[in-house]
């Protein structure tokens, strides 16, 4: 009986092992870290880049923060409005921005769940062009659904184990990432963020700090896939929720600024050669400007980037501008609506406009 | 607690450890503690039921040894039975009992109802406790009179999920014998279970997003598609029934108990009565045992049709014990009907194949491949939701469409992992299977165990398949 005790032992050291090394990433990672640490982190001065590689809590974490510091002034919406960052404002600012939110309906529960008393003056809404289409359909996950510890220790470890080691042998992270600390004093939880200096930041906004392409933009155009599936109307139910949206945030007293965000130059351009199949997309702002304007809303459609100038190196893929890209759009903004001017930051202008020197050369001056 | 929990590989070294430091003939105490906890942790309501459905057996049989008469025997036992049945009945059957309380009138009642939440392995050991009872009355065994060595029997925690369904007196022999560690049957028992994880967790978890998305909208997808998932469900309820069988078994093997086996390769039986004879043994032979034969005993001065009679009736009540809908009532009138085919031209069929020998050879060939596509059929009914469900199903596979959705999840893997698991069941079939494995040399010997393992632990996704087995 001793013998086989020792033999199973000694079987399982191998099994043991492997997991005991995979959970070693993820808790020196980072990534078993419990979701309230974001709104921990921010209470300390010290700043930091939250980038989990293996879960997406964001919906959770944002809606927590702005429950927790109710900034003045808060950007909303998928993916495509996570580049508005701190600098752009004068105001207290937070980028609630999330990818998990991939539907109009998810944005009307986030303003829900702003606590009464904590209303910002500004909310930047980024009226993703999907939101809009009859026919696109997404999950009906909560995206407010916080991880449970039990989900983030051992659940973890034993379903993303795997993933680790495919990741390790694919490149994508190092042992080094994980035992050298960067010298520049940023706090950074999670594989994403230690291993590739991505993540959200304290400011909610999101480092993105690699180029990807448009082929996979283009590629879902031509084959009506995924967030450019083909859609001649536009959703009666979303533009309900947006008048519900618009009404209470009237009412509470916010502010409201709707935009529709920009298209990298050749996706646009693809797009508007599917004029006939994205009908909805063309309809939009025609659709969306009178809403606005009743209910005291700014309203701007930034869909083609070339309203604002944004070139293409404005963009890190088909879909999503690059921090410089909404600097621009966010003077550009401010330029045509002067209410929007006293949230805007004086740094934000002058770097846009330095910038702007730099890319047109000496000659830009003539 | 579920096979898969950490609970129960924590509870099951406990009672490993607990088992060898008490005296051999105490452990019926270990493990009826063991198993009470194992259920306990479930629901401790529920753990009341079973110790009041183990007394009423108990006390039955005892009422029965201690009867003068036959009149006060068969009184105890149709009480026992009846009460037991009742109870089965009204957790089993709570949500057609609903239905027909609504219908009747009574809406109190019908809440009461549909509020009932099915304890798990209610069938299970309510036929355990059943057959117990009618074994008594007619005399095969005496009625236990230790009453912690009887509660063990219903309660034994590795069968009270899933069965197997095993008789009291094979099961009492072995639990009042002193039991002793034996490092090979341990060795075994764990082997046995590690191979009905990887069944349950790889092969059953690949194959259920094939089943399940195309089951959910079978309209969506090509008719190749449904039909690729009509067999992946039988190859998944397969894997996933008979890995539970495994685990069940290797733990009772762990804890000094041998159980009786509940599948044989079913899928190579050249027709449906050996079909039933390999699959899902323990039920099929309770219900013959217990149903069948008394029945068609009853029946026999009506021929052919009191046979018909006694296998219809036996059928309906396997596709009943699943569950009370119309699909289950389909699917065990369905293999009435396969059945009685099956029985009354077997002789003449036979006889035919004696006659041209030449064409026996291409039989032995055909006649698995017939059995295995009716059990396809009638396994439509068991997983579609409504009988309209079924038929969604079967006129996908027939309207015989090639635009639509092709089969999802990653077919390949899914027959990978099908293959694999039946050169497991071949090996397991045969000593001398078994004897090449124990023959092996070491490192290949663990390279297998090793493959098996990290397979379950790399495709163990979150309980996103859960056991197909054990709500019933």
């Amino acid at each position: 009986m001793f013998r086989l005790i020792v033999r199973l032992a000694i079987f399982l050291i191998l099994p043991a092992l492997v997991i005991a090394l995979a959970g070693w990433v993820l808790h020196s990672s980072g990534e078993l870290e419990s979701d309230d640490a974001f709104v921990q982190m921010r209470r300390e001065s010290r700043p930091f880049l939250w980038g989990t590689a293996y879960s997406d809590t964001s919906g959770y974490q944002k809606l927590r923060t702005v429950q927790a510091e109710a900034p003045e002034i808060i950007t909303l919406g998928s993916s495509r409005v996570q580049q508005f960052r701190d600098e752009f404002f004068n105001g207290r600012f937070f980028n609630a921005g999330s990818g998990s939110y991939l539907q109009f309906d998810d944005l009307l529960a986030f303003v829900r769940r702003i606590p009464v008393g904590g209303e910002p003056r500004l909310l930047i809404v980024g009226l993703d062009h999907k939101f809009f289409n009859a026919r696109w359909t997404s999950r009906v996950d909560d995206p407010f659904n916080p991880h449970t510890p039990e989900r983030l220790w051992w659940t973890m470890v034993r379903v993303r184990w795997s993933d680790v080691y495919r990741d390790y042998f694919a490149g994508k992270f190092s042992i080094a990432d994980l035992t050298h600390t960067r010298p520049d004093g940023v706090r950074r939880v999670g594989l994403q963020a230690v291993a590739r200096n991505r993540g959200y930041h304290d400011d909610g906004s999101y480092t993105w700090d690699w180029w990807e392409s448009y082929d996979r933009d283009l590629r879902e155009i031509a084959n009506d896939e995924d967030v450019y599936v083909y859609g001649s109307g536009i959703s009666d139910e979303t533009m309900a929720e947006l008048e519900i949206l618009l009404t209470e945030c009237q009412r509470r007293g916010i502010h409201v600024a709707g935009f529709l965000p920009p298209f990298a130059p050749p996706v646009y351009q693809a797009l508007k050669q599917r004029r006939g199949q994205y009908g909805y997309m063309f309809e939009l702002p025609a659709r969306l400007a009178p809403v606005f304007e009743r209910l005291g809303g700014s309203f701007a459609d930034f869909t083609n980037p070339a309203r604002c100038d944004i070139q293409r190196d404005g963009f890190y893929d088909g879909q999503h501008a690059s921090s410089p890209g909404y600097r621009r759009l966010w003077r550009c903004w401010t330029e045509s609506d002067p209410r929007l001017l006293r949230f805007s930051s004086s740094a934000a202008h002058a770097a846009t406009r330095h910038e702007t020197a730099t890319r047109e050369g000496p000659s830009s001056g003539k | 607690m579920l096979f898969t929990s950490a609970k129960f590989f924590v509870l099951l070294a406990a009672t490993v450890l607990a088992c060898s430091i008490v005296r051999p003939a105490r452990r019926h105490v270990v493990l009826l503690a063991a198993s009470y906890a194992f259920y306990g942790v479930w629901s401790m309501p529920y753990l009341l039921l079973l110790a009041g459905a183990t007394l009423v057996a108990y006390g039955t049989a005892r009422l029965i040894d201690a009867a003068r008469t036959d009149a006060e025997r068969r009184y105890a036992l149709v009480a026992g039975v009846l009460i037991l049945l009742a109870t089965l009945a009204a957790f089993k059957y709570s949500g057609l009992l609903a239905s027909l309380a609504f219908a009747a009138g009574s809406e109190h009642a019908a809440s009461v109802f549909s509020r009932i939440v099915m304890p798990l392995g209610i069938s299970y050991y309510t036929f355990k406790l059943l057959s117990y009872v009618l074994d008594v009355y007619w005399g095969k065994m005496e009625a236990e009179r230790n009453l912690t060595v009887f509660a063990l029997y219903p309660a034994f925690f590795p069968q009270i999920l899933s069965g197997p369904i095993q008789r009291a007196d094979d099961f009492l022999s072995q639990i009042k014998r002193p039991i002793v560690n034996d490092p090979d049957a341990i060795t075994s028992g764990l082997r046995l279970m590690l191979f009905g994880y990887f069944k349950m967790r790889v092969v059953a978890g690949l194959l259920a997003p094939i089943v399940n998305q195309t089951f959910a909208e079978p309209h969506v997808y090509s008719s190749w598609a449904v039909l690729v998932a009509s067999y992946a469900f039988v190859f998944q309820l397969y894997a996933d029934f008979s890995g539970l069988t495994d685990i069940a078994i290797g733990t009772g093997r762990i804890l000094g108990v041998e159980s009786p086996p509940n599948f044989n390769m079913p899928f190579t039986a050249p027709n449906m009565q050996a079909l039933w004879r390999r699959w899902h043994m323990t039920l099929t032979r309770w219900l013959a045992d217990y149903v069948f034969l008394p029945l068609r005993m009853a029946l026999r001065s009506w021929g052919t049709f009191g046979i018909a009679v006694a296998i219809t009736v036996n059928f309906i009540a396997i596709g009943l014990w699943h569950a009370a809908s119309w699909t289950f009532l389909a699917f065990g009138l369905l293999h009435a009907v396969y059945m009685c085919v099956s029985v009354f031209t077997l002789p003449r069929r036979d006889a035919f194949f004696a006659r041209y020998p030449a064409l026996a050879i291409g039989r032995r060939v055909w006649a698995p491949l017939v059995t295995f596509q009716l059990w396809t059929i009638s396994e439509i009914l068991f997983r579609a939701d409504s009988l309209s469900h079924a038929g969604t199903v079967i006129v996908s596979i027939l309207a015989f469409r090639t635009s639509g959705l092709g089969a999802p999840g990653s077919l390949a893997l899914a027959v990978s992992a099908v293959a694999i698991m039946e050169v497991v069941h071949w090996i397991q079939a045969r000593e001398q299977g078994l004897r090449i494995l124990h023959a092996m040399p070491i490192v290949p010997r663990w390279c297998l165990y090793y493959a098996c393992l990290f397979a379950i632990m790399i495709f163990d996704q979150q309980d996103s398949t859960g056991f197909i087995y054990v709500k019933f």
